[in-house]
């Protein structure tokens, strides 16, 4: 199958996927920061019981560290971002290229038909899917950061 | 006897030494584009640039302002390297405030990996995909810089074809 074949029929949970740390939103964000960097994620699920999945990006960081970088130690659920894509996994990576389109969005939260949230996936998985069909281009690469001119004779 | 090898050689029967090559099947419209068009080609730029010697509430107030996720560090046309939202995980979010007034240089990620404007889509997304980076500079064929490319960018390109 070709590449627009695939985008409207292999499912999101075939992208490659990020683990989704939940924290509850009394997490002070301090204590999520840590939790991002230990796992070099860009992206944590705020949740609590039932309720739909928000979640806390490094964009909202930015902001935060901008605008009152003092709250630092404030509970993460107020800062979360104002929209979050949440897809399940059987939907089709089509739809995910349209709703990071539209909300503008790196993160998509994959769950099951329950809603139970499995993974994370988005621009990263989205892209790596993209690179794989195109491997032989790895091939004809310039290795390293290296200009060709700096590289010449190498 | 030059003559004779030369006739070895070259034969005048015309040989196609790549007649038996098949290139890549890029059948569909979208996969051609991928590996057709330029990153030049895209909307690559303006995108917002900094001096090395920008302290960081100065680099983080001008992300926020702009909207973007990545500045250019330049010096004069030339790239010195890229401050992400990565950066600010990773190297200053716990440590404000005494990384308040660094300079920039002192944050970024030097020697990042980039693309040239005539490299294709496709290469670029392999340069992002192998690096891991979302955020690939583009530089022009004399290295300076031309622009930034992030997978927003390729996500509303690919989206055009899947309207189709």
């Amino acid at each position: 199958m070709g590449l627009y074949e695939n985008i409207h029929t292999q499912p999101v949970n075939e992208l490659n996927l990020r683990e989704a740390i939940q924290v509850p939103r009394e997490t002070p964000i301090r204590q999520v920061v840590e939790i991002m960097r230990e796992r070099g994620l860009g992206c944590v699920v705020v949740r609590d019981g039932s309720e739909a999945p928000s979640v806390f990006t490094e964009r909202c960081l930015m902001k935060l560290l901008d605008e009152r970088p003092e709250a630092l130690d404030e509970p993460v659920g107020g800062h979360v971002a104002p929209e979050c894509i949440v897809l399940k996994e059987t939907q089709v990576i089509s739809s995910l290229v349209d709703d990071m389109k539209t909300m503008r969005s790196r993160f998509a939260v994959l769950t099951n038909e329950d809603g139970k949230v499995l993974a994370l996936t988005g621009q990263k998985g989205l892209v790596e899917f993209f690179a794989e069909h195109f491997a032989y281009v790895i091939h004809g690469q310039r290795p390293g950061t290296k200009p060709y001119i700096a590289r010449e004779g190498a | 006897m030059a003559t004779e090898l030369w006739a070895e050689r070259y034969p005048a029967e015309f040989r196609d030494q790549l007649k038996n090559y098949e290139p890549p099947p890029e059948s569909e419209p979208l996969e051609r584009a991928l590996v057709e068009v330029a990153v030049g080609d895209l909307d690559i730029s303006p995108q917002a640039t900094c001096a090395p010697d920008t302290p960081f509430w100065m680099a983080l107030r001008i992300m926020a302002s702009e909207d973007v996720a990545a500045l250019l560090v330049v010096d004069g046309k030339h790239l010195m390297g890229i401050f992400t939202k990565r950066d600010i995980l990773m190297r200053a979010a716990l440590e404000w405030p005494e990384v308040e007034e660094r300079p920039i240089a002192e944050l970024m990620t030097t020697e990042p990996d980039f693309v040239y404007e005539t490299e294709s889509i496709a290469a670029a997304m392999c340069v992002m995909a192998n690096s891991g980076c979302r955020h690939v500079p583009v530089l022009h064929l004399d290295d300076t810089v031309a622009g930034l490319l992030y997978p927003l960018r390729l996500t509303e390109f690919i989206s055009e074809f899947l309207k189709e």
